[in-house]
């Protein structure tokens, strides 16, 4: 069955976003257009220029075209498990402030919702979301989401190898955040991340939303043996089987996500423990690869496989807020050596 | 970012003082008058405890020191304590916002052990005798000197926190290093006691 899908991006301000947005839907084959309420033509010609498919409201909510809305609101299904409604349909982000507007959502067949479990940062670059929605859409896998008590025993640790620009670096550190990772490494050997210049720094820091983001980044080479028992190899252009069929779950676990630019990709045969390959599907991985959108991908399916808190059971005691006590203190005593005085005497 | 926004509590706090009157060691508390309606809830002491302060006494400390003072707190509530490992006397705690819980304490006197000295110190200004021995010391109080150390070392000094918290506008947030909030708290206590001190000697 031939499906036929248009992404369309409502609200989007930026022009960069706009341009990864494209290249999501271009990498699953689908049409992209924007819906334009707030000055995206006017920066896009400033800044970019070239050609910028618009649709307007009356377009947008046609019969001919339900509308699947990826937002994260009440009443939304989990896009793990959600199909399109039918052979062609219009997916919807929303803004970077603002999300869908509310005469969409209304109109909307399905809503859907990305579940994340991050603390501090707990939504996607609207692409990177995008490209998430529209994989899990047009595969029509229907693949549950797992239901787990303790999600964090079964996370595996990541590994984002070799990044070639700053930005699809830091958005990527982004998602993985907001999927719930509180550690990364980071394989800078491109340069991108540690010992750039300021202007740089500050673009990759905050497309990784570094100002309310908790996860801790440290550098790792992928050259090095590293304690880890399997090591699973994820990526668009990886040969092996679909990632859906590969485990990618537990704490001796090591995913890595290489970026698969031009340049060719290091051997993983030296990180120590058996090297396992998975692959996504993309409709046509080869032209428009972006690494914050593959990675996304994977880092959305891994949490698939991780799991869910089952819907009412309490999250882990968290910080009880901010608080102030008075009270009175002890000399510190942990730590301390006792002394013979006779030995001490004689030293 | 920081020293901007240090700068802006230390202004505030220094505002609120002059408001308060208590500068000056003889300044009397001009703010004073009826303090907003604040929620004071007693949780009975166990057996061999005591809440040193009744809910008159709190009441009259805010009718002393004046809305300016107790403005955003929401409740004063004496409850047991449990007590954590590493600390031996809980006096007092603040939860942001505006949440002010005062600890039960031990029947007097009190041994405790490996007391530091900024505690030996805290614990004799309020009025206390302490005598030490092998690290062990024996404090005994008086019931009026028991219920001004609650007071100010645990009510006000946690108000002190508040009013930083309160004034700069950033209720929730840490809005300077929690050393630094000590001392401000500490700073606030002693005019407080000072104007206290002074209202007494004029009675």
């Amino acid at each position: 069955m031939t499906r036929r899908v248009r992404l369309v991006g409502d609200g989007v301000e930026n022009p960069a976003n706009a341009r990864a947005l494209m290249d999501a839907a271009a990498m699953f084959g689908a049409a992209c257009a924007f819906r334009d309420t707030r000055g995206l033509l006017a920066a896009w010609d400033a800044e970019r220029g070239g050609e910028l498919d618009l649709i307007d409201t009356t377009n947008l909510i046609d019969q001919q075209w339900p509308i699947v809305a990826v937002e994260n609101t009440l009443g939304a299904s989990i896009v793990f498990g959600a199909t399109l409604p039918g052979t062609q349909a219009s997916i919807v982000v929303g803004g970077e402030r603002l999300g869908i507007r509310a005469d969409l959502l209304r109109a909307a067949a399905r809503t859907v919702s990305i579940p994340m479990s991050g603390r501090g940062v707990n939504t996607l670059n609207v692409a990177a979301a995008a490209a998430v929605a529209l994989y899990y859409l047009m595969a029509g896998r229907g693949l549950a989401p797992r239901l787990a008590r303790r999600p964090e025993e079964r996370r595996p640790a990541l590994l984002l190898s070799r990044p070639k620009d700053h930005v699809e670096a830091g958005s990527a550190i982004r998602s993985a955040a907001a999927f719930g990772w509180r550690t990364v490494g980071l394989d800078d050997s491109s340069r991108v991340w540690y010992g750039v210049n300021r202007g740089v720094t500050a673009e990759g820091r905050a497309a990784a939303r570094s100002h309310r983001n908790l996860i801790r980044v440290l550098p790792m080479t992928t050259g090095s043996n590293l304690a880890f028992r399997r090591i699973v190899v994820a990526g668009a252009r990886i040969d092996g089987p679909p990632i859906h069929r590969v485990n990618l779950t537990g704490r001796d676990t090591l995913l890595v996500i290489p970026d698969e630019g031009e340049a060719g990709m290091p051997s993983f045969n030296s990180l120590g423990g058996s090297v396992e390959r998975a692959r996504i599907d993309l409709s046509v991985p080869a032209l428009h690869y972006r690494y914050r959108l593959v990675a996304t991908i994977v880092m959305a399916e891994a949490a698939r496989q991780t799991g869910l808190r089952p819907a009412g059971q309490p999250r882990l005691p968290g910080r009880r807020g901010l608080t102030y006590e008075s009270t009175l203190s002890t000399v510190a005593t942990g730590g301390a050596e006792e002394v013979d005085p006779a030995v001490l005497k004689a030293y | 970012m920081r020293r901007g926004r240090e700068e802006v509590a230390r202004r505030r706090f220094r505002r609120l003082k002059k408001e308060l009157g208590l500068e000056g060691p003889e300044a009397p508390p001009s703010a004073a008058g009826p303090a907003h309606r604040v929620d004071i809830v007693v949780v009975p002491a166990r057996k061999g405890y005591l809440h040193p302060l009744r809910p008159a006494d709190i009441k009259r400390a805010f009718e002393f020191f004046g809305p300016l003072v107790v403005y955003g707190i929401r409740s004063v509530e004496m409850r047991p304590s449990v007590r954590p490992s590493g600390q031996i006397v809980r006096i007092a705690r603040l939860q942001v916002p505006g949440r002010v819980v005062l600890y039960e304490q031990v029947q007097p006197p009190w041994t405790l052990s490996d007391l530091s000295e900024e505690s030996i110190d805290r614990l004799k200004r309020a009025g206390a005798s302490v005598e030490e021995e092998f690290g062990t010391a024996r404090v005994y109080w008086r019931s009026e000197a028991l219920k001004d150390f609650v007071l100010f070392e645990g009510l006000m000094h946690e108000i002190g926190h508040h009013l930083i918290q309160q004034h700069t506008g950033k209720r929730t947030v840490r809005v300077m290093r929690t050393a630094d909030h000590e001392n401000r708290a500490a700073a606030f206590v002693d005019v407080c006691r000072r104007a206290w001190t002074n209202a007494k000697r004029r009675q």
